[in-house]
């Protein structure tokens, strides 16, 4: 009974009364509860990351503590100076390596696919659905299996321990996604623009350049990150195909830091912060778009 | 010549993936699958046929990886079951949370994205380092709350479980499927809640036979992803093992190729385990998709 004049006119409340409503009074309680569980689970996503930064910022002694601090008991940025000069942790070098190779793959899993997420966008073509399908079954197809043939294949073409090797192996992987993130951006761009371009005289191909290309360059970008972002962060395959330690990635740098460094968390973990804030910021940076490109292109 | 031109356009956009797709994707994936049935050296890739013998060694416990091979399937089974279960129920809740028009909610979200940002290889070192036998922030919390006597030594033994890096899968895999479903809650008009509410539904029945009926293509989509995924995880298992060696009670079946694979140098047997998980993979998204799909036409 109450529900209906609410709905009906909620300004039209008589007088102003000091003690709430009962059903202001529900949705109070409602509210504190939902905060109190949104609360309780971004502790949970949040509490691995506060722990990095107190171990990282905290003074060595205190580290292995036995009553858990969550504010360094004494604030340093000495674990930091230990890392960056540190020569078994090789971080400038491994940043090279690491920039190097996912920003070449990059590019090329953009550039040889833009046109084929236009294309899977725009048209309906014999082969069309055989293709969206491949993309997707090749999710199920395990990293081991893909790795053993490109290793093999790496052996035979001489490849296998250097960056190149590297950089084909992380073109491939990243294709299939690409091609489907930027698929789902291409959808989004009303098809209504290019059109009139065209009845206005202009190709198909000056159209994707002039109207749909700038239209979804924001799109492109956040797909960029994203594979960027996954090629960076990518272990298992810069575990295997590189052998020697100056040619090391990131990932597999750290844990061989961690090897040396054996239960010295401090310097660990202020490699940690040193390692993931640029993508933390890329991805912070990219979060909205990213999350709208899969988010449509997995519901359609 | 004009038709002709119109009709060729697609084909000549997706040409370079095509082609890339075929190089890369295609061609890794079908020799992956012969080389599962041969010898195929380490060095030098010289591969001779041995027939069903990579498998047989698997089945009938011949092979050096032949002890771990059924722990390791069903122990696949536990971890990706138990996972994609935790991301989901954890998923549902925060997307659930998140979807409430309480302010505030912008910082909570980009919050809750953080563990999907950090690099896997981080993350897993992070979890280490909390899972600490000694000094660990988990050890500390669950003997205060009295869930634990004494403290535990939870990973990176040969004694190991998989249940510890469970709760790291779940933790890192929770942003994605939160923002996934999500999306999906808001895309269910609101006046259909509305509507509801004026015939008088409770809060339960809305959620009951509104959300979960209009959620459940996202929900299918979500989970078969999320689970071809899990079922391929390696850098969580990998980083959490025993340096060097495997843990019975930890083993699934891409740690179990891998180390086949690359460390004991049967790149033969690697393949015929990537091959056993991939037609396991196969035949359940296999029917579950047919299943699904003939319940509800709009799918995927």
């Amino acid at each position: 009974m109450n529900t209906i004049q609410e709905i009906g006119t909620p300004s039209s409340k008589p007088t102003r009364r000091w003690l709430p409503t009962r059903a202001q009074f529900r949705r109070g309680l409602r509210n504190t509860f939902s905060y109190a569980l949104l609360i309780a689970i971004t502790i949970f996503c949040v509490f691995p990351i506060a722990w990095i930064l107190k171990t990282a910022f905290e003074t060595p002694q205190y580290i292995r503590n036995p009553q858990i601090q969550w504010i360094p008991l004494k604030f340093t940025i000495q674990n930091f100076i230990d890392v960056l000069g540190n020569p078994r942790a090789m971080i400038g070098r491994s940043y090279l390596n690491s920039f190097y190779v996912a920003s070449v793959s990059t590019l090329f899993s953009t550039l040889i696919t833009v046109l084929a997420g236009y294309a899977l966008s725009r048209f309906t073509f014999r082969g069309k659905n055989a293709f969206a399908i491949y993309l997707l079954i090749i999710n199920m197809v395990p990293g081991t299996l893909i790795l053993i043939s490109m290793f093999v294949f790496l052996v035979k073409i001489k490849l296998v321990n250097s960056h190149p090797g590297l950089i084909i192996y992380y073109t491939a992987i990243g294709l299939p996604l690409a091609v489907w993130m930027l698929k789902s951006y291409f959808d989004t761009i009303p098809i209504d623009l290019e059109e009139q371009a065209m009845v206005d005289g202009t190709t198909r191909l000056g159209a994707i350049r002039y109207i749909v290309l700038p239209l979804a360059l924001p799109g492109i970008i956040a797909v960029t990150v994203y594979v960027f972002l996954s090629h960076w962060n990518e272990y298992m395959a810069a575990l295997t195909i590189v052998q020697t330690p100056k040619l090391r990635t990131l990932p597999v740098q750290i844990l061989n830091f961690m090897g040396f460094e054996r239960m010295d968390w401090g310097p660990v973990m202020a490699y940690s912060v040193i390692v993931s804030l640029p993508v933390v910021i890329l991805f912070i940076f990219a979060q909205k778009r990213l999350v709208g490109g899969l988010t449509t292109g997995s519901i359609k | 010549m004009n038709a002709l031109k119109k009709k060729a356009t697609p084909y000549f956009l997706i040409l370079p993936t095509i082609l890339a797709l075929i190089m890369f994707s295609v061609y890794p994936f079908v020799s992956g699958l012969w080389y599962s049935l041969t010898d195929i050296k380490f060095i030098g890739g010289v591969a001779n046929w041995v027939g069903l013998d990579n498998f047989e060694r698997l089945f009938t416990g011949t092979g050096s990886s032949a002890t771990y091979f059924y722990k390791a399937v069903v122990q696949n089974f536990q971890w990706t079951f138990s996972v994609i279960l935790g991301q989901l129920v954890l998923g549902y809740i925060t997307a659930l949370l998140l979807n409430e028009k309480l302010p505030g909610r912008g910082v909570f979200r980009t919050l809750i994205m953080l563990p999907w940002a950090i690099p896997s290889v981080v993350m897993a070192l992070t979890w280490q380092w909390m899972y600490d036998p000694f000094f660990g922030l988990i050890n500390h919390y669950l003997q205060a709350f009295g869930l634990i006597e004494r403290y535990q030594i939870w990973v990176g033994q040969p004694n190991s479980t998989i249940w510890p890096q469970v709760v790291v899968a779940i933790w890192r895999g929770l942003p994605f499927m939160a923002i996934m479903l999500l999306s999906g809650l808001q895309s269910i008009p609101d006046e259909l809640y509305e509507a509801a509410k004026i015939d008088g539904a409770s809060a339960f029945q809305r959620f009951r036979f509104i959300t979960l009926p209009l959620m459940r293509s996202v929900t299918i989509v979500v989970t078969m992803l999320t689970t071809m995924w899990w079922w391929n995880s390696f850098d969580i298992q990998k980083v959490m093992s025993p340096v060097q060696s495997l843990a019975y009670n930890s083993m699934t079946l891409p740690l179990l190729a891998w180390f086949e694979a690359f460390q004991w140098k049967h790149l033969g047997r690697g393949a015929a385990i990537s091959v056993v998980s991939l037609l396991i993979m196969f035949v359940f998204i296999f029917i579950n998709a047919r299943r699904e799909l003939k319940g509800n036409q709009e799918g995927v």
